[in-house]
C-alpha cells in the first residue's frame, strides 16, 4: 500500500505543527479500508494533535492539564465560573487517561471539530476529552447542594466517559459554559397572525443559535386568499412564511459547529396541505420552496380512515375552522364530519374549503416522502391520546426529530432535554445484556437529565415556564443494532421485536421509578396532579385508551414481565418528571459512543456517514470479529467493498452469516414498525423511526405506513429508499463490456417483460404498451 | 435485433416502441430520476472554508478544478448536438442523447453557480481554458476529435465508422471516463478533510450523472463494434489504445500543474497513479489489454464513492433522493 502522504511535505513544513499531524491522520485514514487498525493509528494521532493543541505543545498528563484548562478557561471566559466551587484535586485525580481509547476516530474527529472547548479569541482548543466529560459533568452537578457536587461530578463522569451514556449534543457542547443551553428540543404552536409569526421568527432564531432544534404547528396560519382584516385585502397564505424560515434557520449555523434546524407540522386538512408537499422539490418557483426546513404531517385518525375507506376527505382555510389543532380523537372527527357536511350543504365559503379523494392526497404524501424525504408522517391522535400530560393542553406538533410529544399553547413552549443509554456498553463478553448495571445507568442518568431543567439557561420565557412546570425528560438508547448483532440476531428476525419489547420495558421501568425516587426527594413536578401519573396511568395502559378513543384494535402484544404494580402505587404518590423517556435518533452521539444509533440497524456492512465533520467509513464491527474468528477477512473484505456491503454478493461468504448480517434495505420495513411499536408501548413520548424501503413505487410505501398507524406509533422519521443504481467504482474493477451493472440488467428485464422473456420486437409485449 | 443505432432516417419522428436497444432506454429512465439542481446545494460553509481554512496552493487547485470542468462540460455537448446526433439515429439512444446534452448544460450551470458563489478569481477561471496550456491541451485534444469526424461524418464507409469510433471514445471514454473521474478524486480529496463539501456534493451528483454517461458510451460503443465487426483489427485497437495513452499524458502534465506543491491529503503523483489505474479499466471495458498494471493509489476513494452512504439527517445534502416515480 502507497503512502500518498510523501514525506518531502513533512519536512517542507516541519515547523507547522497542525499540518504534521494532518499528513499522518490523513496518511493512516487513507489506508482504509484495507488496514482496519490504521483507524486505531489516525485516533492515536488526533489525540496527541488535540493534546498538543490544548496544552499549548507542553506534554501534560492529565490532571496538570485539567488544572491549567478549567482556571484557563473561567479565566478567559470559556467556562462557568461556578466550576471553581467543586474539589478540583478530586475531579483532576480521577481523570482516566485509558477512557481516551475508547473514542474511536470519527468519534475523535467530531469532538475536535465541534465539542472541545475553544479559547473564544483565538479558537484554539482547549479542552482534551477526558476533561470534556468531566466539564460536562460538573455543568450538570452545579444544580446539586455544594457539600455532594464533587460527588456528583465524579458518578457522572464515570457513566460518560465510560461512554455507558450520553447526553444530548447541547448538553455536550455547552454544559459548564457561560452559555448553558442545554436542552435538545423545542416545540411551538404558530398563531394566526403577523406578530405571532414575526414574534415566533424572533424566538426561533434565539432559540436556534444555542443549539436547540425547532418542532412548531403551523396548521393555524390561514391559506391563501382569507381576508386579512384591517387592510382590505387577502392572504398570501402559509407558504411565503415558511421560506422566511427558511430563510432565518439557514442563517443560523450555531458558530458552524451545528445547523439551525426546524421541522415545521401541518395537518392533512389545511388548504394549501398541496403546496406543502412540494416545499422540498427541487424545481419550481424557488419562493415556495425550502431546502432547510424540514417538514412533517400531523396527522389526524379521521384520515387514516378515509384512507382506509376509500373515502373523500376534505381541506379547509384554517381561518374557517380555527378549532380543529386544538381537538384530537373522537372529538376531532365529530367536528370534522360536521364542518364536511356544512360545505356540503353551502355554508362554507367556495374559496375555504376543497374535497378530493383521501387516497389521492394519501399517494401525492407518499411519492412527495419518497423522492424528497419529506414530509415526515406522524400521528396526532396517538400522540395526544397516549400523552401523560392530556389534559394539561393539547400536542400540536412532535419536535425536530419526532420523538418529543408535549402540550404548547400561546403561552408555553414546550422543552426537552436528552440523554441516551449506550446499549453496547452494557454487553457481557457472550454478547448478553448486564441488565443490573443498566438499571444502575438509567438512575444515575436520570438524575442527570433532571438537574438540566435547573441549571439551564432558556433562551425564552415561554420555554422556562413551561420546563419548570412539566419538567420533561426524555431518556433514550444507542446501540441497539449492535447488541442485536453481537447476540447472534438479524433485525429481520421476530426475536429482535421481543428483545426490543423487553428492553424498553426494562428501561421504562427503572427510568420511571428513577423519576419516583426524585420525587421523593426533590418533589414532584407542579402539574403533577394534573396528569396521568397521578391517576396511576402507565404507558402501557394508554395502548388500550387509543384503541378504545380509535374504535379498532392496536395491533400491539400487550405481555408485561416487571412488577409494574407495585411501581404503579409509587407512580400515583409522585414523579418528578412529566416526561421520562423518548427514543431519539441519537446521530451524532452514537457516533461518539462509537455504536449504531438509536434502534437504527447498520446501513450496510460497510458504508460511509457523511457528516458536518467529515465523510467516515464504518464496516460492521461485529461481522470483522466473526470474519476473522473464522479466518476468512483477508480474503472477503476487497469482496465486501465491491459488493457495496451487501453479504449475498460476496462470493463464497458463510449462509449464516449473510442471514445474520442483513442490509438495511433487506430487513422488510414491517420489521422495524414492530420493533418500533414494541418499544413504544413502554415510552410515554415518541419514538423516533427510521424507514428503510427498497420499493420502487409510491404505492408499496402505503402498507408500511397504515401499519405504523394501526400499531400505536405516535411517529415515522426520515424515509430512506434503496437507490436504484450505483455510480461508477472508483476502486473496484467492474468491466462493463462483459458484465453490465446489476441496475441497467435490472431496468432491461423489467423492459423485457415481466417474466425477463425477451421482447418479441412486435409490439404486444407489456413494456411497448 | 430490428433497428440498427446508426443510419436511419434523421429527420423521422420519433417512434420509440418496439425498442431494439432496452439498454439504452434503461439510461434514459435512471437519468430522469437523477435530476437535480445546483441551487439545491448551500455553499455557506464552503465560502466560510476558503477564507478561514483553506491555504493558498488549496485555493488553486479549486480554480484549476472549475476552470477545467465548466468550459469541459460544453464540450461534450456540442460534440452530442453537432456530431452524434445526426448520425445515431435509433429513437431510444436519440433519447438518451437528448437528456445528455441537457444534463451536461446542467453542469455547466453547476460549476458557474460554484464559481459565481466562492470568492475566486472569476475572470481568471473562465479564461483558465485558453489561458492555461495544460487545459487548453486537453480542450484541443477534444476539439480535434469533434473537427476530424465533423469534416467526413460518414457511417458508410469503414474509416468514416472508425472515425466516430475514435470520437467516442475520445468523449464517453476518455473525457467522461478519465479526465473527469481524475477531477472528481480531486474534488473528494477536499471531502476526506472536511472542506468544500457543498461543492462535493455537486460533485456527487456529477458522478452520478458521468457514471450513466460512461455506462451509455461504453454500450453504445460495444453495440456499434458488434454491429459492424469488420472495424475492429488489431491496428485500429492499438490506436484507439493510443488515444487513451496520449489522453493519460495530458491529463498528467495537467496534475502536476494542478498540484504543483502536494497538498495534505494528495499530491500528483498519486492522482496521476490513479489516471493509469482508471485508463487500465477503460482499456478493459474497450476489450482491450491494460497498459499500466498498476494498483490503485488511491483506496480512500472507497470511502468516498463506492460503498453506500448514509448522510446523519441535516447536516449535509442528501444526494440519494431520486425523483420522476410512478404515481402509483
Amino acid at each position: 500500500m502507497a503512502t500518498v502522504v510523501s514525506s518531502r511535505y513533512d519536512l517542507q513544513r516541519g515547523a507547522d505543527r497542525h499540518a504534521t499531524f494532518d499528513s499522518r491522520i490523513l496518511a493512516a485514514l487513507q489506508q482504509l479500508p484495507d488496514r482496519p487498525e490504521a483507524e486505531r493509528e489516525a485516533a492515536g494521532c488526533l489525540l496527541e494533535k488535540i493534546a498538543d493543541e490544548a496544552d499549548g505543545g507542553e506534554r501534560l498528563d492529565y490532571a496538570e492539564h485539567f488544572r491549567r484548562y478549567v482556571r484557563y478557561g473561567i479565566a478567559r471566559g470559556a467556562l462557568d465560573p461556578r466550576l471553581g466551587t467543586f474539589d478540583f484535586e478530586r475531579l483532576a485525580r480521577a481523570l482516566d487517561p485509558s477512557r481516551d481509547r475508547l473514542l474511536g476516530y470519527a468519534a475523535l474527529a467530531t469532538l475536535a471539530d465541534r465539542y472541545l472547548v475553544r479559547d473564544p479569541e483565538t479558537r484554539r482548543i482547549l479542552e482534551r476529552p477526558q476533561a470534556l466529560f468531566m466539564r460536562v459533568a460538573m455543568g450538570l452537578a452545579l444544580a446539586e447542594a455544594p457539600e455532594v457536587r464533587t460527588a456528583w461530578a465524579l458518578r457522572w463522569y464515570d457513566l460518560m466517559s465510560s461512554l455507558r451514556y450520553l447526553p444530548s449534543t447541547p448538553t455536550l457542547f455547552n454544559a459548564g459554559t457561560p452559555h448553558h443551553q442545554l436542552a435538545s428540543c423545542y416545540l411551538a404552536d404558530v398563531e394566526d397572525s403577523l406578530e405571532s409569526i414575526l414574534g415566533s421568527a424572533y424566538e426561533f432564531g434565539m432559540l436556534a443559535k444555542y443549539a436547540g432544534g425547532i418542532g412548531t404547528a403551523v396548521t393555524r396560519l390561514r391559506a391563501v386568499g382569507a381576508p386579512v382584516r384591517g387592510i382590505n385585502g387577502t392572504s398570501g397564505g402559509l407558504i411565503p412564511f415558511l421560506h422566511l424560515y427558511d430563510a432565518l434557520i439557514a442563517s443560523i449555523s450555531q458558530g458552524g459547529r451545528r445547523r439551525g434546524t426546524m421541522c415545521v407540522y401541518l395537518e392533512p386538512w389545511h388548504l394549501e396541505v398541496e403546496a406543502f408537499l412540494d416545499l422540498r422539490r427541487n424545481a419550481g418557483d424557488p419562493y415556495r420552496r425550502t431546502h432547510q426546513l424540514n417538514t412533517a404531517l400531523w396527522i389526524p385518525d379521521e384520515f387514516l380512515a378515509r384512507v382506509e375507506a376509500d373515502e373523500p376527505w376534505y381541506l379547509f382555510d384554517p381561518a374557517v375552522a380555527p378549532e380543529l389543532p386544538d381537538l384530537f380523537g373522537r372529538a376531532f372527527s365529530e367536528r370534522y364530519r360536521t364542518l364536511c357536511a356544512q360545505a356540503e350543504a353551502g355554508l362554507v365559503p367556495a374559496r375555504a374549503w376543497r374535497r378530493l379523494p383521501a387516497r389521492q392526497l394519501w399517494l401525492a404524501i407518499l411519492a412527495s416522502l419518497m423522492e424528497t424525504g419529506h414530509p415526515w408522517i406522524t400521528f396526532k391522535d396517538a400522540g395526544n391520546v397516549r400523552s401523560q400530560l392530556r389534559g394539561l393542553g393539547v400536542i400540536h406538533s412532535s419536535n425536530l426529530c419526532t420523538e418529543i410529544f408535549l402540550p404548547t399553547s400561546r403561552e408555553e413552549v414546550a422543552v426537552c432535554n436528552l440523554g441516551s443509554v449506550n446499549l453496547a456498553r452494557h454487553c457481557t463478553s457472550d454478547g448478553q445484556l448486564d441488565w443490573a448495571k443498566l438499571a444502575e445507568t438509567v438512575r444515575t442518568a436520570l438524575r442527570a437529565l433532571d438537574n438540566v431543567i435547573d441549571v439551564n439557561l432558556y433562551p425564552s420565557e415561554r420555554a422556562a415556564r413551561a420546563n419548570r412546570r412539566n419538567r420533561p425528560v426524555g431518556l433514550g438508547l444507542m446501540g441497539f443494532a449492535e447488541v442485536l448483532a453481537r447476540a447472534g440476531i438479524s433485525y429481520a428476525d421476530p426475536r429482535a421485536a421481543e428483545f426490543a419489547d423487553r428492553l424498553a420495558e426494562f428501561l421504562s421501568y427503572h427510568a420511571i421509578a428513577a423519576s419516583c425516587a426524585l420525587a421523593d426527594e426533590r418533589g414532584s413536578f407542579p402539574n403533577f396532579l394534573r396528569s396521568r401519573w397521578a391517576e396511576g396511568v402507565l404507558p402501557l395502559d394508554t395502548v388500550d385508551e387509543l384503541a378504545a378513543e380509535r374504535g379498532i384494535p392496536v395491533e400491539v402484544d400487550r405481555a408485561q414481565r416487571l412488577p409494574w404494580e407495585e411501581l404503579r402505587e409509587r407512580v400515583r404518590r409522585g414523579m418528578r418528571n412529566g416526561a421520562v423517556m423518548a427514543i431519539a435518533p441519537t446521530a451524532t452521539i452514537a457516533l461518539i459512543a462509537g455504536t449504531t444509533p438509536s434502534l437504527d440497524p447498520y446501513y450496510a456492512n460497510v458504508f460511509s456517514r457523511q457528516t458536518l465533520s467529515g465523510k467516515f467509513l464504518e464496516v460492521n464491527p461485529v461481522l470483522v470479529e466473526e470474519l476473522c474468528r473464522r479466518g476468512l477477512w483477508e480474503r472477503l473484505l476487497p469482496e465486501l467493498v465491491a459488493a457495496r456491503g451487501d453479504l449475498r454478493a460476496v462470493p463464497g461468504c458463510p449462509p449464516d452469516l449473510v442471514e445474520r448480517f442483513p442490509t438495511a434495505y433487506q430487513v422488510p420495513p414491517e420489521a422495524y414498525v414492530e420493533v418500533a411499536a414494541r418499544v413504544q408501548k413502554w415510552v410515554d413520548m415518541g419514538v423516533s423511526r427510521n424507514l428503510y424501503h427498497a420499493a420502487d413505487r409510491p404505492g408499496q410505501l402505503s402498507a408500511v405506513y397504515l401499519a405504523a398507524w394501526r400499531k400505536g406509533l405516535k411517529s415515522t422519521y426520515y424515509c430512506f429508499v434503496r437507490p436504484r443504481m450505483e455510480v461508477e467504482p472508483a476502486t473496484v474493477a467492474v468491466n462493463k463490456a462483459r458484465r453490465r451493472p446489476q441496475w441497467v440488467r435490472r431496468l432491461e428485464e423489467e423492459l423485457r417483460g415481466a417474466e425477463g422473456n425477451v421482447c418479441a420486437l412486435d409490439g404486444t409485449c407489456e413494456s411497448c404498451q | 435485433m430490428g433497428r440498427k443505432l446508426l443510419g436511419g432516417d434523421p429527420l423521422a419522428a420519433v417512434e420509440l416502441f418496439p425498442l431494439s436497444h432496452p439498454w439504452a432506454y434503461a439510461h434514459v429512465q435512471q437519468a430522469k430520476h437523477n435530476t437535480w439542481f445546483p441551487e439545491e446545494v448551500p455553499l455557506h460553509d464552503d465560502v466560510r472554508d476558503w477564507y478561514e481554512r483553506m491555504s493558498d496552493e488549496e485555493r488553486h487547485a479549486v480554480e484549476m478544478f472549475l476552470g477545467f470542468f465548466d468550459p469541459m462540460e460544453s464540450l461534450v455537448t456540442t460534440n452530442l448536438v453537432l456530431g452524434l446526433y445526426r448520425v445515431v439515429t435509433a429513437p431510444e439512444a436519440r433519447l438518451y442523447l437528448a437528456r445528455q446534452a441537457w444534463e451536461e448544460a446542467n453542469h455547466v450551470m453547476a460549476f458557474e453557480y460554484v464559481i459565481k458563489t466562492l470568492p475566486v478569481d472569476r475572470a481568471r477561471v473562465f479564461r483558465l481554458h485558453r489561458d492555461h496550456p495544460a487545459v487548453a491541451a486537453k480542450e484541443a485534444f477534444q476539439r480535434r476529435l469533434t473537427e476530424a469526424w465533423l469534416a467526413a461524418p460518414e457511417i458508410e464507409t469503414v474509416e468514416g465508422l472508425r472515425r466516430l469510433v475514435r470520437n467516442l471514445v475520445g468523449y464517453f471514454v476518455v473525457l467522461e471516463g478519465i479526465f473527469f473521474y481524475s477531477g472528481f478524486a480531486l474534488a473528494l480529496a477536499f471531502r476526506q478533510r472536511n472542506l468544500m463539501r457543498g461543492l462535493c456534493s455537486i460533485v456527487d451528483w456529477v458522478l452520478k450523472d458521468e457514471s450513466l454517461h460512461l455506462s451509455f458510451g461504453i454500450h453504445l460503443i460495444t453495440t456499434i463494434l458488434e454491429e459492424h465487426p469488420e472495424l475492429m483489427t488489431p491496428a485500429f485497437g492499438e490506436e484507439l489504445r493510443a488515444l487513451v495513452l496520449e489522453a493519460v499524458h495530458l491529463e498528467e502534465a495537467y496534475n502536476r500543474a494542478v498540484l504543483p506543491e502536494p497538498l495534505i491529503g494528495l499530491d500528483a503523483e498519486a492522482l496521476n497513479g490513479y489516471v493509469r489505474y482508471v485508463a487500465d479499466r477503460r482499456l478493459e471495458e474497450l476489450g482491450l489489454p491494460a497498459a499500466f498494471g498498476h494498483p490503485n493509489p488511491l483506496r480512500w476513494m472507497a470511502t468516498q464513492v463506492d460503498v453506500p452512504e448514509i448522510v446523519n439527517f441535516f447536516e449535509a445534502r442528501n444526494v440519494h433522493y431520486e425523483v420522476g416515480r410512478e404515481r402509483t
